[in-house]
């Protein structure tokens, strides 16, 4: 009885989680205006149903579960039992001082040290925390971001003084700095200036390490941050645009690096949607690698990604229903074409995941993999009449952002003007306003409530890790040669105001055992820093 | 109410959704931005002299920065004001936490309303509003502020803008102009008032003097809830115990200021800073009120904002003893320069910043520092 008149409540309105009306039947006539060679064949331009021919069945995606917690020794131990789960990739997930590049004891990493990621401040820290797997046969990625060419010298000088040939490195930096303005916060130089720092990393791989994708151009964060589907898709795109723009200003040649950018996308809830997302992605980027910068090269047309679940969409009440979330939200990724892809774990909104946790998101990838059959025949919704439209309106409503974004001069331009942060929080309050009226259900949360106690276990970290972190790296700078530092760090700078790529500077620095934090300043000395443009 | 993002995590969805809904519900949010220290929260918190300190916190450090919070709080005597925290707190920490005093704490499970209703219900205790200490009075808060007592003065600036009668305040604080000088920044919104006053306040704090900072920003008049976002473009000096920044809420007055920006800035003016600063709302031409209560106004304008034609009409041209072209780099800043000098008869100082790169700042500085009260 009381759910018969909670029904009636509910609003008669059909949308998707971004707002977008859903028809209750769809048919040929919704894809009338949509030519055939639109669509395509997998594995061929604009490759909307994939970048392969036969997609899973030569090669599954890649199962990268992130991790990183408390002292590089706990990651590089969590690290080898993932791979000894089966586990096919690494992910590093670095402690928020990192991010911000801040070095254990720096006073405002208090309380931070080793909670969210593992803490990282010298080339000591990469020794242990890579050490005894071979980097020259499984791949890394790296989640960092403002500080992503500084964490790449460390991993480059991790592999040079292991005698790992640079052309051997495979794995992915984060390294998306425009994200970061967009939505998760975590920038240090002023926009000009870090987009410069991430063609630094793009040239550099492009010369030396030809197997690793130096920047993940991430959407992630922007939907975490309340975006729609088609606003992550455009705004992520357009960060491709500008990264490949500035790339082509330098000089490099599209299809020298081109084919080494990936993407990153989330996987939410609205299981069409998201699978309409990925198709429309690879369409759009195709179009403009041919069409506005003129690549040759097919592979610079594909547009490969990883794809998480949505961190956003769980709740830790009733935390095991977020299991049946991750599966529904990982099988729209594996529907839409993912190259990789990340599981949440169940107990992700109240701490880092535990061994079981983390296990148990794998074994929803394996089970989705090996026993659903979907991985049989390549884009199974291709065709769909519901798909196919809900594609072309994604696509549609990105291109649209597009020429706007076009229009205001560009990203760069578009970030200080407020634009982006404006559009994302009008998502986010519209949003948050329909679950808070009940008018999107949430199971558990606002629906189906139930009195409970919270019984799952949860990972701790202590906390004199941070103190025994700062003791470490003080002994360790009384202990290297300090004038070699002091040189490197000069060198950094020298290389930064005569506007040169600084990667060679900074591999070289890493050697001298230069901290994070010492190195990040040098680079602000000559680039400022940034304070966040418009707030809304 | 504050609300401060404290710590280094950037994850401030939530933060911003609720900092809407507090003003629609008729509430005052002043938000401080990212990466604010416990320290810098808590003095925020004693500056506006807030009924509830909401803290946002993603980054699992909950339990070494709330502790950290609270012990400032208690420093500047504010022990008795609730505080609430946002985010992701487990349970566990969630009972150590409201043992320690903690009023509320909200995470993503709990519905808009809920927080909303839980903030307004906090924020007041026996039916009065919960800024307000067990023992005290205006007398005695005023004379502690007239010794530099700030904690203090957060009060007696609060008393002045919800409790007191316009005769009180001038028995108490007299009408005549303010001892140290009073600065006065208009512009039309998006000109980057904000920033600029950083970068002055961080060049007068090199010079060793301290400040009083008045942020106005218009309140909805509707709710009457507000916005006050002047504080988060002005981190990296908020911090400064020598810099004192209270926002406004124009509170349905038109003119740039509120009702009672003038006795603020007065009140300041006795509790002994050096210099004092009022950021009006930015509404462009009709900001003349500031003339009132600053001896020194500063009409900020940019390029190619349509600047150029406000000029031909009367009004703020004529109140404006500095102006400043701020962006500098962009196209028709000089075009604009020549512009004004044109267009205004007196011989007043043009000055061109750009607020990115600190240029002019200096420049300015001097100026400011010099003008004659007129």
């Amino acid at each position: 009885m009381a759910t018969e008149l909670k029904h009636e409540q509910k609003e008669p309105e059909f949308v998707t989680i971004s707002g977008r009306p859903v028809k209750a039947v769809y048919g040929p006539d919704d894809l009338k205006e949509i030519k055939p060679e639109e669509i395509g064949e997998p594995g061929q331009f604009p490759f909307t149903r994939g970048i392969h021919k036969v997609m899973y069945r030569k090669q599954l995606w890649t199962m990268r579960q992130f991790a990183g917690f408390g002292t590089p020794q706990q990651t590089n131990e969590r690290f080898k039992f993932l791979l000894a789960k089966g586990q096919t990739g690494l992910s590093t997930a670095f402690d928020l001082p990192t991010l911000m590049t801040r070095d254990s004891d720096d006073p405002l990493s208090v309380g931070e040290v080793g909670k969210c990621g593992v803490a990282v401040d010298t080339l000591k820290d990469f020794e242990v925390l890579y050490g005894g797997i071979n980097l020259g046969g499984v791949s890394v990625s790296m989640t960092i971001n403002a500080p992503a060419a500084i964490i790449l010298a460390f991993y480059i000088a991790t592999a040079d003084k292991e005698g790992v040939a640079r052309d051997q490195l495979r794995g992915t930096c984060q390294n998306d700095i425009l994200k970061e303005f967009h939505a998760q916060n975590e920038f240090i130089y002023p926009p000009q200036a870090s987009v410069k720092l991430v063609i630094d990393t793009i040239e550099f791989c492009a010369q030396e390490m030809p197997q690793y994708n130096p920047v993940s151009i991430s959407g992630y964060h922007i939907r975490e941050a309340g975006s729609t589907a088609g606003q992550e898709l455009a705004f992520t795109i357009y960060d491709g645009i500008t990264y490949v723009e500035e790339s082509m200003k330098r000089g490099l040649d599209v299809d020298l690096f081109a084919p080494r950018l990936s993407f990153f996308f989330n996987a939410h809830n609205e299981f069409f949607e998201e699978i309409a997302k990925y198709r429309a992605a690879r369409r759009l980027w195709a179009h403009l690698m041919r069409d506005r910068f003129h690549a040759k090269n097919e592979r610079s047309l594909w547009l490969r990604f990883h794809a998480q679940t949505a961190g956003c969409s769980l709740y830790n009440k009733q935390p095991y229903n977020n299991l049946m979330r991750v599966a529904y939200q990982a099988m729209a990724a594996a529907l839409g074409g993912c190259q990789s892809l990340h599981t949440n774990s169940m107990d992700e909104t109240l701490s880092l995941p535990t061994e079981s946790a983390v296990t148990l998101a794998l074994r929803t990838q394996q089970v989705l993999a090996h026993e659903t059959g979907i991985t049989n025949t390549v884009d199974p919704l291709g065709g769909s009449y519901y798909v196919e439209r809900l594609t072309k309106d994604l696509e549609d409503e990105a291109w649209e952002y597009i020429h706007r974004i076009d229009e205001m001069g560009g990203m760069i331009r578009a970030i200080e003007s407020g634009y982006i942060r404006k559009e994302i929080a009008d998502a986010a309050y519209y949003d948050s306003k329909r679950v808070n009226n009940r008018e999107r259900i949430i199971v558990g949360v606002n629906e189906y409530v139930e009195e409970e106690e919270n019984d799952i276990e949860i990972l701790k970290i202590s906390r004199a890790l941070g103190e025994e972190k700062a003791r470490e790296l003080q002994s360790l700078k009384s202990n290297r040669d300090n004038a070699a530092v002091t040189k490197a760090l000069a060198d950094v700078r020298q290389a930064a105001r005569d506007g040169k790529n600084v990667m060679p500077e900074l591999v070289a620095a890493a050697k001298t055992y230069a901290t994070l934090g010492e190195l990040s300043k040098a680079l602000e000395d000559v680039y400022g820093r940034y304070d966040g443009g418009n707030l809304w | 109410m504050v609300l401060a993002k404290v710590g280094l995590d950037g994850h401030d969805r939530g933060v911003k959704v609720l900092t809407r809904c507090l003003r629609e519900a008729g509430i005052e949010v002043i938000y401080t931005g990212l990466w604010q220290t416990p320290a810098a929260a808590a003095k925020a918190a004693m500056e506006e002299d807030v009924d509830v300190l909401g803290l946002s916190l993603h980054s699992a450090a909950h339990n070494t920065l709330v502790p950290l919070v609270q012990e400032e709080m208690a420093r500047h005597g504010r022990s008795h004001v609730p505080i609430v925290i946002g985010g992701i707190i487990p349970p566990e920490d969630v009972e150590t936490l409201k043992a320690t005093g903690i009023a509320a704490m909200f995470g993503p499970e709990h519905s808009l309303d809920e927080v909303v209703e839980t903030i307004k219900r906090v924020a007041v205790r026996n039916g009065k509003p919960a800024r307000l200490p067990e023992s005290g009075g205006i007398q005695e808060w005023f004379a502690a502020s007239e010794t530099g007592d700030r904690s203090a003065l957060g009060r007696v600036l609060s008393w002045i803008e919800s409790d007191s009668s316009q005769t009180e305040i001038e028995s108490m604080l007299g009408s005549g102009p303010t001892k140290a000088p009073c600065i006065g920044i208009t512009g039309a919104p998006g000109v980057g008032k904000s920033t600029l006053i950083a970068q002055v306040l961080r060049e007068i704090r090199h010079r060793g003097k301290s400040i009083g900072v008045v942020a106005v920003d218009p309140a909805s008049p509707i709710t009457g809830g507000a916005l006050l976002g002047d504080r988060a473009r002005m981190t990296g000096i908020a911090e400064d115990p020598c810099v004192f920044i209270r926002s406004s809420a124009s509170r349905g007055a038109m003119g740039g200021i509120a009702p009672m920006t003038g006795a603020m800035l007065r009140a300041m003016d006795a509790s002994g800073f050096d210099a004092l600063f009022v950021e009006t709302v930015g509404a462009g031409q009709n900001d003349v009120e500031v003339r009132k209560v600053a001896a020194t106004v500063v009409l900020m304008m940019m390029p190619g904002a349509g600047d150029d034609l406000q000029l031909q009409k009367a009004g703020i041209t004529e109140i404006a003893q500095v102006f400043v072209v701020n962006k500098a780099d962009l196209p028709g800043a000089d075009k604009l320069m020549a512009q004004i000098r044109q267009e205004i008869l007196k011989d007043v100082p043009i000055i061109k910043t750009i607020s990115a790169t600190g240029e002019g700042i200096s420049a300015l500085v001097d100026v400011l520092l010099s003008a004659k009260t007129d």
